[in-house]
């Protein structure tokens, strides 16, 4: 589990072009909003694209986006319950 | 009479602000950029996302309107207009490379050069008229009659334009502020031509 959550954070600063460091990102870091990554809409159609290419898993339901696109800690739970099916 | 407050021309070599030549050499618009975002430290983290179009635009209206903020002016009233020879085509071609794996949606939002505009739009809090032309080469005449017509029937109050030609490998910025003012030189199709061959 800490490994993916390290590799996420260095996956999202590399895709996303992301001006910080992996030990500056938390697990419990907010992705969107003031006093986090400050993402954006764009940044989250990019994190679906990686969970797909780089773990496989696909989020289906985009009502669940909300709750799994909130921490690094989030996306590693979701990309952990996928592939444990 | 509508003037020409600031000016700015920005090729690989150079950096030439209201006549002022900061030399360069870059090998390239990707080291000129590097230096760009080193030397002027903007706080805009977004910038680092953008295409090579919307980064230089942005970076380089950063330093027209250096000693010359519009703040004081209605957004309502200040526009953007620019233009040039190859519309979106780095970021098409970026785009395009992703189709090979998985189209990458932060790369598809910069498939417009009408972008460019939006992302100073943005910085800037700037809602006047925007525009963005496409032409074979940097038209004087026309841009100096287009601009003053939106001045004097006050369609807008400055307007920040420009010809902004980019690729990795070559760059040919010329970026100007133009509005009412006592203080400039005449918006005239001659001094746009002297200007953007600096």
């Amino acid at each position: 589990m800490t490994d993916i959550k390290q590799e996420l954070k260095q996956e999202l600063i590399t895709q996303l072009n992301l001006q910080f460091t992996v030990a500056q990102i938390q697990d419990d870091t907010p992705l969107f909003g003031e006093g986090g990554l400050g993402l954006d809409s764009i940044d989250a159609l990019e994190i679906v694209v990686i969970l797909n290419k780089k773990y496989g898993v696909k989020l289906e339901k985009p009502e669940d986006g909300k709750q799994i696109l909130t921490t690094i800690q989030s996306l590693a739970d979701f990309i952990h319950s996928q592939q444990n099916k | 009479m509508n003037k020409l407050i600031s000016w700015c021309k920005i090729d690989c070599n150079s950096i030439n602000l209201n006549d002022e030549i900061h030399f360069v050499n870059s090998s390239n618009t990707l080291h000129l950029l590097d230096y760009m975002l080193q030397t002027q430290k903007i706080d805009y983290p977004k910038i680092y996302k953008m295409d090579i179009l919307s980064k230089i635009c942005l970076l380089g209206v950063e330093l027209l309107l250096k000693d010359y903020p519009i703040t004081n002016i209605s957004p309502y009233d200040q526009s953007v207009i620019l233009g040039n020879r190859s519309s979106c085509y780095n970021a098409d071609i970026a785009f395009l490379d992703t189709f090979l794996d998985t189209p990458s949606p932060s790369k598809f939002v910069y498939t417009l050069p009408n972008i460019a505009i939006g992302e100073i739009a943005i910085k800037h809090k700037i809602k006047g008229v925007t525009n963005f032309l496409i032409a074979n080469k940097f038209q004087p005449e026309f841009i100096s009659q287009y601009f003053n017509h939106l001045l004097d029937t006050n369609s807008a109050k400055i307007i920040i334009g420009g010809w902004v030609e980019v690729s990795e490998q070559y760059c040919d910025i010329f970026l100007f502020l133009c509005g009412k003012s006592i203080s400039g030189i005449d918006l005239t199709a001659e001094n746009l031509k002297i200007k953007s061959k600096l």
